[in-house]
């Protein structure tokens, strides 16, 4: 088994070692093997860790059977390990400060070495943060980028679902063991990425969520992207924390403004008075900031009619309610829904909450 | 000496007969009922005792048996007081029996001798009357209920001396007079009026669709936007009800004990809305004596569920039956009734707890999970069978204040009694009623689409990701619109409005 992969399996599935630990380890023992040296290693850990860990090490750093049983498991569950030294591991990751030394992976690890960025919010957003990421995460994902997100609630969830709808690919960044599914309920999404994108965590197997982990997952999340979009952010957010991240990791941030009445983009805000050119105002500002080419909606073939122009136009100028449409076409109830669900199918317009319905 | 008097009980909403034998004998003097008497006919005894005396006849002290035959099915109810005080008197022989095998005598006594009023008269005659009797004895409080069965001779009497009068001859009462049974059409008896629903466009639509096609309806919308009015206003606008559907009805209230003696039989339509904690039983039924539940109560009406979610699961999920069998089996260890449970379902929900998920005046402050359990709480089985989903938006104040009246009721009360004239004559001779009772079969066979239909459905199936069963409910409810349109064939307009109805599902 490949020496420095079997010896990170070794340091964090048989001696339960977090990333940090490892690296201390490996500073330690230099450009040695960890395991075959470790008997001569043996007085330095136990210094640095105390003699029982080191005892345990000891005891376990030869037994190739109980390695080789890890490396099985992590083979059936269909997982896939890489170190830092492999070449697929990305290279910009490499960069940051305490870079995890092991990744866990399900699904196609060459989405690491594309251009991705990553987005995130608040896990309890509001409809308007929700539209704003679905546009963003969207028109990116066409754009070729790969979306990076943490698979939590809310604006995560809604940023790879919509990437993935869009055809595009996406990352998701897990806070707890690879197989573990958290938030429970996000498990129809954790398929379909496994299946069209790619799942990494720095945990492997069985770890469970805890609450220190997530943070650790962000800076992840940043360390993988090129840039870091906020789409809606409040006061305590989690995601402020990744874009702390990602400014202390040199890559960009892209902050989408929010409404300044509520107190669900109060983050968002706050980033964007302290950072001021960190706001952008559409999918197309952060593709001009990446260097792309922004992408173009193609126009819709469907030949629209006197009154469906008029009702486009209005919902263009803002959302508007049945019964204001009702007003604004001069149609009954009947004709208008059939001519509501005439555009929803070809995609011009939605239905929103509440009977409202927008462009 | 032996009297027998015919009586009628009740099982479920039909009766059967009893024939109450009293035979007084000299001997210790007692007073026995037998032949399973429930605790209300065991105490009907002290109620015969003292009606006898209060009539100035006399109670001699005898050795007494009653016997309700047949002996082995459990009776209860005071239906039976009548009966068997005259069945004493007989016995005694201070009335004469020749007049009683005529007829058949339900009452209870009151104790001053007076004729007291009993829940069940109109089954309880009704199943009299097709096992051939002709005359009746009932109180005077159920003679208007009575009255509206054709050949009976019912006499109404007030006071168990005026029944022992006219048993034996000395008193002429005439018999009820039978009542024709009229609903008024054309005259709102509901109080409440569509025109007074303000705005409101898009709901008023699927209402008018729901109950054409007697489709089951959800709105969904913040507190206080109108969902409960609306819902009231539903039999405003239902056809009205035939001379069979009011005996059905009156049937059930009858034997749940909610009729009222001025009106005799339920001209308007059912408008029932258990509140929340409302229990299993009286929803569907049951109890010691097997009383019909709310379910049947809307027979013919609507069963009104507002605040779904808060409903428990274990009773929403025994409206799975009734909603797609029109009744509903109630199994206790003595007896299996068969209800008639044959509502329409209109069930209002909030989008989440606090109400305001997506409002444009009030933030919401659910949390995710909240509102995920929320909805989760009206399982799939259950969705699947409401075919209309409605959005219910808050009003503006300026609408309330100047909002043009809309439509009132009768005009579309007219639209819908065409369409559901359109759909007895299509189902003529099936068990098929509405359109949305539809079998698979029917609506192969009657649903034929177009072409251009068929490409709408298609999309639709792609774009919103539907189910098999969700484009079944889209078609039936554009044959309903068709229908309130008046139109042969489903049209595009027709599919393209049933789509905006469809179930939304909530995102995983």
């Amino acid at each position: 088994m490949n020496g420095k992969l079997g010896a990170l399996v070794w340091m964090n599935r048989i001696c339960g070692f977090a990333t940090q630990k490892m690296q201390r380890l490996l500073a330690i023992a230099g450009d040695a093997d960890i395991r075959r040296q470790f008997p001569s290693l043996y007085a330095r850990v136990a210094q640095m860790m105390g003699s029982d860990t080191a005892g345990l090490m000891m005891q376990t750093c030869t037994d190739e059977e109980l390695l080789n049983r890890e490396f099985d498991l992590l083979a059936r569950a269909g997982i896939r390990t890489i170190s830092y030294a492999d070449e697929e591991y990305p290279a910009l990751l490499k960069e940051i400060p305490l870079p995890p030394l092991l990744l866990y992976c399900k699904g196609d690890i060459s989405l690491m070495q594309t251009r991705c960025i990553g987005i995130v919010g608040s896990r309890d957003p509001s409809r308007y943060g929700l539209e704003v990421t679905e546009l963003f995460s969207k028109t990116l994902a066409k754009c070729g980028l790969t979306i990076v997100s943490g698979l939590a609630r809310g604006i995560d969830s809604t940023a790879h679902r919509a990437a993935l709808e869009a055809g595009g690919k996406t990352i998701a960044v897990l806070g707890c063991g690879i197989d573990k599914i958290y938030p429970a309920d996000n498990a129809p999404l954790y398929k379909k990425i496994e299946k069209d994108g790619l799942l990494i965590s720095e945990y492997g197997p069985g770890v469970p969520a805890s609450n220190f982990q997530f943070p650790e997952r962000n800076r992840i999340i940043s360390g993988l992207s090129e840039g870091v979009l906020v789409t809606e952010a409040g006061q305590k957010s989690g995601s402020l924390h990744t874009a702390n991240n990602a400014v202390d990791q040199g890559r960009d941030l892209y902050v989408v403004p929010c409404n300044i009445t509520s107190s669900r983009g109060f983050g968002s805000n706050m980033l964007i008075k302290k950072m001021p050119h960190c706001a952008v105002f559409s999918p197309d500002d952060v593709a001009e900031r990446l260097g792309i080419h922004g992408y173009k909606e193609p126009v819709s073939a469907m030949q629209l009619d006197f009154i469906e122009e008029k009702l486009v136009a209005g919902l263009g100028y803002a959302e508007l309610n049945f019964e204001q449409l009702l007003e604004l076409t001069g149609l009954g109830a009947s004709e208008l829904n059939a001519t509501l669900t005439k555009l929803e199918l070809f995609g011009i317009i939605k239905k929103l909450d509440n009977n409202y319905y927008g462009v | 000496m032996l009297a027998v008097i015919k009586s009628y009980a009740l099982e479920g909403i039909e009766g059967y007969p009893v024939d109450i034998e009293v035979d007084v004998q000299s001997g210790i003097p007692g007073f026995d009922i037998v032949g399973l008497p429930g605790s209300s006919i065991k105490e009907a005894r002290n109620r015969v005792r003292s009606a006898i005396r209060n009539s100035s006849f006399d109670f001699m002290p005898r050795k007494v048996t009653v016997n309700l035959a047949p002996a082995d099915t459990e009776k209860n109810g005071s239906a039976f007081d009548l009966p068997i005080a005259v069945g004493f008197l007989a016995g005694t022989e201070q009335i004469p029996d020749a007049a009683l095998k005529d007829y058949v005598i339900i009452g209870e006594l009151s104790l001053d001798g007076g004729v007291r009023r009993v829940n069940g008269i109109l089954p309880l005659l009704i199943s009299a009357l097709m096992a051939g009797h002709k005359k009746f004895i009932v109180p005077r409080d159920n003679a208007k209920e009575a009255s509206y069965i054709l050949g009976a001779e019912v006499y109404a009497l007030q006071t168990l001396s005026e029944v022992c009068s006219f048993l034996g001859g000395i008193l002429d009462s005439k018999p009820v007079e039978h009542s024709e049974y009229s609903s008024d059409p054309g005259v709102n008896k509901y109080g409440i009026d569509l025109s007074d629903v303000k705005g409101q466009n898009a709901a008023k639509r699927a209402l008018e669709i729901a109950v054409a096609g007697g489709h089951n309806l959800l709105m969904c919308g913040p507190p206080g936007a109108g969902k409960t009015m609306l819902a009231k206003c539903v039999p405003t606008i239902m056809p009205d009800m035939t001379f069979e559907e009011a005996i059905e009805t009156t049937k059930i209230h009858s034997v749940a004990g909610c009729t009222d003696s001025e009106q005799g039989v339920i001209t308007l339509r059912p408008f029932r809305t258990p509140h929340h904690t409302a229990s299993l039983i009286s929803m569907i039924g049951g109890g010691p004596n097997s009383k019909p539940g709310e379910v049947s109560l809307a027979h013919n009406g609507v069963l009104f569920l507002d605040e779904m979610p808060e409903y428990q699961s274990k009773t929403l999920e025994t409206l799975r039956q009734p909603l797609e069998d029109g009744f509903i089996t109630v199994t206790r260890i003595h007896r299996v009734i068969e209800y008639p449970a044959g509502f329409m379902l209109i069930a209002s929900m909030n989008p989440c707890p606090c109400g305001y998920d997506g409002s444009r005046i009030k933030e919401c402050t659910c949390t995710p999970l909240e509102k995920r359990r929320y909805k989760s709480r009206i399982s799939g089985p259950l969705l699947d069978r409401i075919d209309i989903y409605a959005d219910v938006d808050g009003v503006d104040y300026s609408d309330l204040k100047t909002g043009i009246p809309g439509e009132n009721s009768a005009a579309v009360k007219a639209r819908v009694e065409k369409a559901r004239r359109i759909q007895r004559e299509r189902f003529a001779g099936t068990l098929t009623h509405t359109n949305a009772r539809m079998s698979n079969a029917q609506i192969k066979k009657f649903c034929t689409l177009t072409p251009g239909c068929d490409r709408l459905v298609e999309i639709a199936f792609d774009r919103f990701k539907l189910s098999a069963r969700g484009v079944s409910r889209i078609i039936k409810t554009a044959r309903t619109i068709a229908d309130l349109r008046g139109g042969a064939e489903i049209c595009e307009t027709d599919i393209a409005e049933a789509i905006q109805y469809r179930v939304r599902e909530t995102e995983a």
